[in-house]
């Protein structure tokens, strides 16, 4: 983490980082926790997937609605006698900084998923694609309710002195939800809790195709990890 | 195709539509809603950019600075239908200054001056946006999850509703530690009923929720008794007097979620072990609540780790580049995001052996060797017990 800091500082693009960084701390910490197994394998491949596909959504969102950079709130306080000259663009910093927020939370998803499912294989090998699914399915519903709500309490607690403040002040609601403030930590919280969402069924295709597909890809997969 | 076929039956197929397209109906107005405003809006037609100059930063970075022409229409209000031109400069980080691009909607400050119209932009429109967040998440939920994840938006607006009426009382004067023991009850029961239903589960995970819940404020309370943090070094700054209070209320719900999540957790898996173990002895019981202990900390941990650490990271940057040491940091800006993440993995932490023991205890009520006869009870529970076995 410090050192994805100061290689940011050091003036290397953000988004390079994002990815770079993002791998790494996957790697380290499902390889770590799990394994060089197939499990590993499928869930870093699901999280890498989301990691892209929410990436894009977060550069249009971002690109439109001017979510980058220090708001109202912010301003107003220590930074206004810094300088703002760093030659870093703030656009793609933001999506650094969403990455980031839901990377724990989406890691722990896809292991408790993968796993769940390999161990239903190994169980029973005689199950079909779908029968996989299907249990990838449920777990992902028994899983899906908690995450969600931690996911929104560390984002309440977070926001709390922000909230505060608007109702101190007699924010209105329009000024409220138009904010850029508002518009961050809204964004954070909703775009892990979508990352959450997508890694289920992404970690379970990937996951039981791995474990039953008879295309080449798959089956050499399936051998390196035998090997190992 | 085939493959998402095999995923997603029909029917949920056609709810998520519906949805879908109550959203594009939503998004649409959250589109044109202008005139619901009071404040003055304006649509950015077209837009003419102009480099003037570039400054040097504090390490020798060349920062360029752009000029923008812009064009734009009022929406709303007296002069509505006008046109407006207005400059714009803006620099290629873009920390305190903004770009515009065409079709964007933006809050304007009009001032007449001889019949010639100018302005002054306040802010950008953003709440269709928010829909469009909003729609993709409930989308998704329907169509990922089904009934369970209605269940999921049901507790989590229910919380939103809890959330901002205790923000208005607070307004109103009450006392905030009060009011976030009521909201962490609240919030605790509500949202485990809503998610597990009436069950002995349930009831064991609520019960050791707040107790670790009490643990960890009972911990944060010896801590900064002993050692103040310098509360007014924190961010959005309002009310001096009860600073501390409210940052406390911050890190207990913060913590809060992690700790339902050990708390079902555990009290599930306990509850399956003791049903599906053949021999059951207290040894291998508390073997195997460690071993789901272990399990599910490193993960929980990470989560919050992430979540925290990186709504900081844009000030750490700036702050590193105007050349503040990783000593004056630490000690002074990100202080607060690290006791934040650490009393949250003692609550974790704490959370662990808490429920491990509140589940034997309510174990030992039912009696230590329950019947295994429900086949249907152990399928479903299956899943639960999937979970803790990951990493085995």
């Amino acid at each position: 983490m410090v050192i994805c800091i100061y290689v940011i500082t050091l003036g290397m693009p953000p988004i390079v980082i994002t990815f770079l960084g993002s791998i790494t701390f996957c790697l380290i910490t499902v390889l770590y926790q799990n394994g060089t197994n197939l499990k590993s394998y499928s869930s870093l491949i699901a999280v890498f997937l989301v990691i892209c596909i929410l990436s894009i959504v977060v550069a249009i969102l971002g690109h439109y609605s001017q979510m980058a950079g220090f708001n109202e709130l912010e301003l107003c306080e220590d930074i206004s006698q810094l300088s703002t000259d760093i030659k870093i663009n703030m656009q793609s910093l933001m999506i650094t900084v969403i990455m980031l927020g839901l990377l724990g939370a989406v890691m722990d998803t896809s292991i408790a998923i993968a796993t769940s499912i390999f161990e239903v294989y190994q169980n029973n090998k005689e199950l079909e694609l779908h029968d996989l699914m299907k249990s990838g399915k449920s777990v992902g519903r028994d899983i899906l309710g908690t995450t969600v709500n931690t996911l929104f309490f560390a984002g309440i607690g977070e926001t709390l002195m922000m909230s505060v403040l608007f109702s101190k002040f007699g924010y209105s609601f329009e000024k409220i939800i138009n904010s850029k403030v508002f518009f961050q930590e809204f964004s954070i919280i909703v775009i892990a809790n979508i990352g959450c969402l997508i890694i289920i069924p992404i970690t379970t295709i990937i996951i039981s195709n791995l474990l039953k597909s008879k295309s080449a890809v798959a089956v050499k997969i399936r051998k390196l990890c035998d090997e190992v | 195709m085939a493959l998402i076929k095999k995923y997603w039956s029909n029917k949920k197929v056609i709810i998520a539509g519906i949805v879908i397209i109550l959203f594009l109906a939503v998004l649409i107005l959250a589109d044109n809603n202008y005139c619901f405003y009071h404040k003055t809006i304006a649509s950015v037609k077209s837009v003419q950019e102009k480099y003037i100059e570039s400054q040097e930063g504090p390490n020798g970075e060349q920062e360029k600075y752009y000029i923008q022409r812009v064009k734009a229409v009022v929406r709303n209000g007296i002069y509505k239908g006008k046109e407006i031109n207005f400059k714009n400069t803006y620099s290629y980080s873009g920390i305190k200054n903004e770009k515009y691009q065409s079709g964007e909607d933006i809050f304007i400050e009009i001032s007449e001056n001889d019949g010639k119209l100018s302005g002054t932009v306040s802010g950008i429109k953003r709440d269709k946006y928010v829909v469009f967040l909003v729609g993709l998440f409930v989308t998704a939920l329907v169509l990922i999850t089904g009934k369970q994840g209605l269940l999921t938006l049901l507790s989590l607006l229910v919380n939103i509703l809890i959330f901002i009426l205790a923000v208005g009382f607070y307004s109103k004067g009450k006392d905030f530690e009060i009011l976030c023991f009521v909201m962490v009850i609240l919030f605790n029961c509500l949202t485990l009923l809503i998610l597990g239903g009436i069950s002995r589960k349930t009831i064991g995970a609520m019960v050791s929720t707040l107790l670790a819940v009490a643990a960890t404020y009972f911990i944060y309370t010896i801590v900064t008794f002993i050692e103040h943090p310098s509360y007014e070094l924190m961010d959005y700054i309002v009310a001096p007097n009860d600073l501390g209070k409210i940052f406390m209320a911050g890190i207990i719900i913060g913590c809060l979620g992690a700790i339902m999540d050990v708390a079902i957790t555990m009290n599930s898996a306990v509850h399956e072990f003791a049903h599906t173990a053949e021999h059951l002895t207290w040894k291998s019981l508390i073997k195997s609540i460690q071993e789901i202990g272990y399990d599910i900390m490193g993960t929980m941990i990470n989560v919050l780790l992430f979540t925290y650490i990186s709504g900081s990271l844009p000030g750490i940057i700036l702050k590193i580049k105007n050349g503040y040491s990783l000593n004056t940091l630490v000690q002074f800006n990100i202080v607060f995001e690290i006791i934040r993440f650490l009393v949250g993995s003692i609550g974790i932490i704490l959370a662990i052996p808490i429920s491990g023991f509140i589940a034997v205890v309510f174990l030992k009520k039912e009696g230590i060797n329950g019947n295994v006869s429900n086949l249907k009870h152990y399928i479903f529970n299956f899943n639960c017990f999937s979970r803790w076995r990951k990493r085995r």
